[in-house]
C-alpha cells in the first residue's frame, strides 16, 4: 500500500511572480498506473519533482500519512526516469548495482537482483559495456532498470521516451508496459502524449497552466470531459466545440438550432450563452436528408489510419466548423451530407470558465 | 602500370613533398634555436651554420645550476601550486554558477570574467606596491596569487562550457539514488567531465608557465620563473646577447608544452566544443 496525496500544493521559480503550480490537491490512493498528462510548460514535471523531493514547494505532501517535508529525497522510497536518458559513467552491471549497494544485502542476493532485473529489460547481452557510451534507448532502459532495482514504492517517469528514437520507442514502451503488470507499485508517468497516458496509466490527471483540470479514469475522462480544455487535449483529432445560445428553448448555433438535451434543461433555461462540445465520432453521418439530420458541407476527407476517416464540415453559412471521424464508405469531399448529433453525446460547458455545467 | 593509378601516385608524392615542407618551415626555427645551444659561442658569432660543428655542452650544463636550475624549480613549483590552487576551486565555482542559482550569481560571474579582459601590465604596479609592504615581493607565493587573478576567470569559464553540455537530471539521479555531494563529484560528475578537466588543467599550467609580465616585475632573484631568467640573457651589460644560453633557455622552455599536447591533444581538440550530451 501505497497513498500518495497532495494538500494545496504550489510552486514557483521565480519567488512568486509566476506559478508553475497552483494549489494542487490530488490523491492516488493506492498501487496503480497513473500519469500527468497535459502540453509543455503545464506543471507536470514540477509536481512529479516536488513528489521526489527535488524542488521546494509550498503545502504538503504526504505518502501513506506521513508528511514528507522533511524527508530526505534518498529515504523517500522514490525512483525516478528522467526525460534524458541518465546513466553514471560505469558498466552497465554497475550502474545497476549502484542504488543498492547500501542496503544491506548478501553480495549474492544483490548480484541476484541485478541479474533478475537484467533480464527483465534485455540488459543481459551489454551488462559489461560502459553504459554512457550506448545509444539513447540502451541507456534508458539502464535508467529504468536502475529505477526498478530499488525495490521503491513509487515510480516516477518524466517523458522517458521523448528523447528515444521512434522506432525504438516503442520497444521501450512494451518493456514499461510488462514492468507495470509485474510489479505492483505507485507508477507515475509524465507525459504530453495522450496515447502514452492512454497505454501505460489507468488513471489520468490532465494539467494545464499549473492545475489539475481533472484526476479521473481514462474511459471517464474521455467520455466526460470536466472542461473544454481536456476534451480538447484528448483525442485526436480533439472534441468539436461550437459556441452556442439560448434560444426559444433551443440551442441556436447561428445557421442551425438543435434541441435542448434534457440533462441541460436547466442550465440553458438559466445562460443565454454556452459552449457545446462534442466527440468527432459520435456523429451520424448520411448522404441524404433525414429527420433531425442537420445539413453540412465536406470540405475534405482525410485518412486517420485502420480503415477511419476524418470528414472536415462546415455548415450551411459557413459559421460552424466540425471534424467527424468514422469508416463514411460513401461519402465524398465537396459532397452535401446530413449530420445527426446524438442527445446523449453533448456536453455543455460554461461559456467563461470552460468548465462543465453538471 | 596504367595511366590512373601512375597520377594517383603523382597526386600523393606531391602531396607527401607539400607536407614535408611545411613541417620543415615550422620545426626549422625549432631545430635552429636546439643546435644554437649546442654551438660555441664563437661559432654563432661569427657564421651562420646549419649544424654545430664544434658539439658544446656548456649552456644546457648551465641549465642545471646557478641561477638557471633555480628559474627552472621556481617555474616548476609555481605551476603546480598554480593548478593545484585553480583547479578545485575554479571547480566548486563552476559547479555553483552552472547548478546552484544564488542571488546575484550571474553579476558575479560577469565580474570575474571582465577580470581577465584587463591587461596584466595595468595590475602590475598594484601588485608591486602592495608586496613590497606585506612582504611577497620575489615570494613564489605572490606569484601564485597574481597568477591566480588571470587563471580563474578563465579556468571556471571553461569549466562552465564543459558543465552546461552534462544534463542537470544527472544530478537529480545522483541525489535520488543517494549519492552525497563529494561522492557524486567523485564517482559520476568529474569522470564525466574529464576532457574539462584535463583542458582546464593545460590551460592553467601553459599561462602560468609562459607568463613573463608578473614574473619580471614581482621578482628580484630568489623567485624568478624560466620566462624572467630568459630575458637576463638579453639585458647583460657590457657582454652582448648571450645567443647560446638563450638558445639553451628557450629549448628547455617548450618541452613542456610539446609534452602536454601530444599526451592531451585527444581532449584539446574537443575543447570547447559542447560534449557529446551524456
Amino acid at each position: 500500500m501505497a497513498r500518495v496525496e497532495m494538500k494545496d500544493v504550489s510552486c514557483s521559480y521565480d519567488g512568486g511572480m509566476t506559478y508553475a503550480l497552483r494549489n494542487v490537491d490530488m490523491t492516488m490512493e493506492q498501487e496503480g498506473r497513473y500519469s500527468l498528462l497535459g502540453p509543455s510548460g503545464c506543471g507536470k514535471t514540477t509536481l512529479l519533482k516536488i513528489i521526489a523531493g527535488l524542488l521546494e514547494y509550498t503545502g504538503d505532501v504526504y505518502f501513506d500519512g506521513q508528511n514528507m517535508r522533511e524527508v530526505p529525497i534518498e529515504d523517500r522510497s522514490i525512483a525516478m526516469v528522467f526525460q534524458s536518458p541518465v546513466v553514471y559513467p560505469m558498466s552497465v552491471y554497475e550502474n545497476l548495482l549502484f542504488p543498492i549497494r547500501r542496503e544491506k544485502l548478501a553480495s549474492q542476493e544483490r548480484e541476484r537482483r541485478v541479474r533478475e532485473i537484467s533480464s527483465i529489460l534485455e540488459l543481459d547481452p551489454i551488462l559489461d559495456a560502459p553504459a554512457h557510451k550506448l545509444g539513447p534507448a540502451d541507456r534508458q532502459t539502464v535508467a529504468l532498470g536502475r529505477a526498478l532495482i530499488k525495490e521503491a514504492k513509487i515510480i516516477l517517469l518524466d517523458e522517458p521516451l521523448t528523447s528515444i528514437e521512434a522506432e525504438k520507442r516503442l520497444v521501450l514502451r512494451t518493456k514499461i508496459k510488462r514492468i507495470q503488470e509485474e510489479q505492483h507499485k505507485v507508477f507515475i508517468y509524465v507525459t504530453h502524449d495522450q496515447s502514452e497516458a492512454l497505454t501505460l496509466s489507468d488513471r489520468i490527471a490532465v494539467m494545464n497552466e499549473g492545475r489539475i483540470l481533472q484526476f479521473d479514469t481514462k474511459e471517464h475522462i474521455y467520455e466526460h470531459p470536466a472542461y473544454l480544455f481536456v476534451g480538447y487535449f484528448m483525442g485526436s483529432p480533439g472534441m468539436n466545440m461550437l459556441e452556442g445560445k439560448a434560444k426559444k428553448g433551443m440551442m441556436d448555433f447561428v445557421d442551425f438550432t438543435l434541441p435542448v438535451p434534457p440533462d441541460y434543461e436547466e442550465y440553458i433555461g438559466r445562460h443565454e450563452e454556452f459552449e457545446m462540445g462534442i466527440r468527432p465520432e459520435n456523429f451520424t453521418v448520411s448522404t441524404r436528408k433525414k429527420r433531425d439530420f442537420i445539413p453540412f458541407y465536406c470540405m475534405d476527407i482525410q485518412e486517420k489510419g485502420e480503415g477511419l476517416r476524418i470528414l472536415y464540415l462546415t455548415s450551411k453559412e459557413k459559421r460552424n466548423e466540425l471534424k467527424a471521424v468514422g469508416t463514411f464508405p460513401d461519402i465524398k469531399s465537396g459532397s452535401e451530407v446530413w449530420v445527426l448529433f446524438p442527445a446523449g453525446k453533448i456536453r455543455i460547458y460554461d461559456k467563461e470558465s470552460g468548465k462543465t455545467v453538471l | 602500370m596504367n595511366k590512373r593509378s601512375s597520377k594517383q601516385l603523382l597526386g600523393r608524392t606531391a602531396k607527401v613533398i607539400f607536407f614535408l615542407l611545411v613541417l620543415v618551415v615550422f620545426l626549422f626555427p625549432i631545430y635552429f634555436m636546439t643546435i644554437t645551444a649546442l654551438k660555441t659561442r664563437s661559432e654563432i658569432e661569427t657564421r651562420t651554420t646549419i649544424y654545430p660543428h664544434e658539439l658544446n655542452m656548456k649552456n644546457f650544463r648551465e641549465m642545471t645550476r646557478g641561477p638557471w636550475k633555480r628559474a627552472i624549480i621556481n617555474s616548476i613549483v609555481v605551476c603546480v601550486s598554480s593548478v593545484a590552487l585553480c583547479l578545485p576551486v575554479s571547480f566548486l565555482a563552476a559547479y555553483a554558477f552552472s547548478r546552484r542559482p544564488f542571488m546575484g550569481d550571474i553579476h558575479l560571474y560577469f565580474w570575474l570574467i571582465t577580470n581577465r579582459m584587463a591587461p596584466a601590465a595595468s595590475f602590475v604596479l598594484p601588485f608591486f606596491a602592495i608586496y613590497t609592504n606585506i612582504g611577497l615581493f620575489d615570494t613564489k607565493l605572490g606569484l601564485l596569487f597574481s597568477y591566480t587573478l588571470f587563471n580563474l576567470p578563465l579556468a571556471i569559464w571553461i569549466w562552465m562550457s564543459f558543465m552546461e553540455a552534462v544534463p542537470k537530471e544527472i544530478d537529480d539521479a545522483a541525489f535520488l539514488d543517494g549519492f552525497s555531494v563529494w561522492r557524486y563529484f567523485l564517482r559520476v560528475f568529474l569522470p564525466v567531465l574529464k576532457p574539462g578537466l584535463i583542458t582546464v588543467a593545460v590551460f592553467i599550467w601553459m599561462f602560468s608557465w609562459t607568463e613573463m609580465m608578473f614574473a619580471v616585475n614581482l621578482t628580484a632573484v630568489a623567485s624568478k620563473t624560466l620566462p624572467a631568467q630568459l630575458t637576463v640573457t638579453v639585458m647583460r651589460l657590457g657582454y652582448g646577447v648571450d645567443w647560446g644560453m638563450a638558445a639553451a633557455g628557450g629549448t628547455i622552455s617548450i618541452i613542456p608544452g610539446i609534452v602536454l599536447v601530444i599526451f592531451t591533444k585527444k581532449y584539446l581538440t574537443r575543447g570547447f566544443v559542447p560534449l557529446r550530451r551524456l
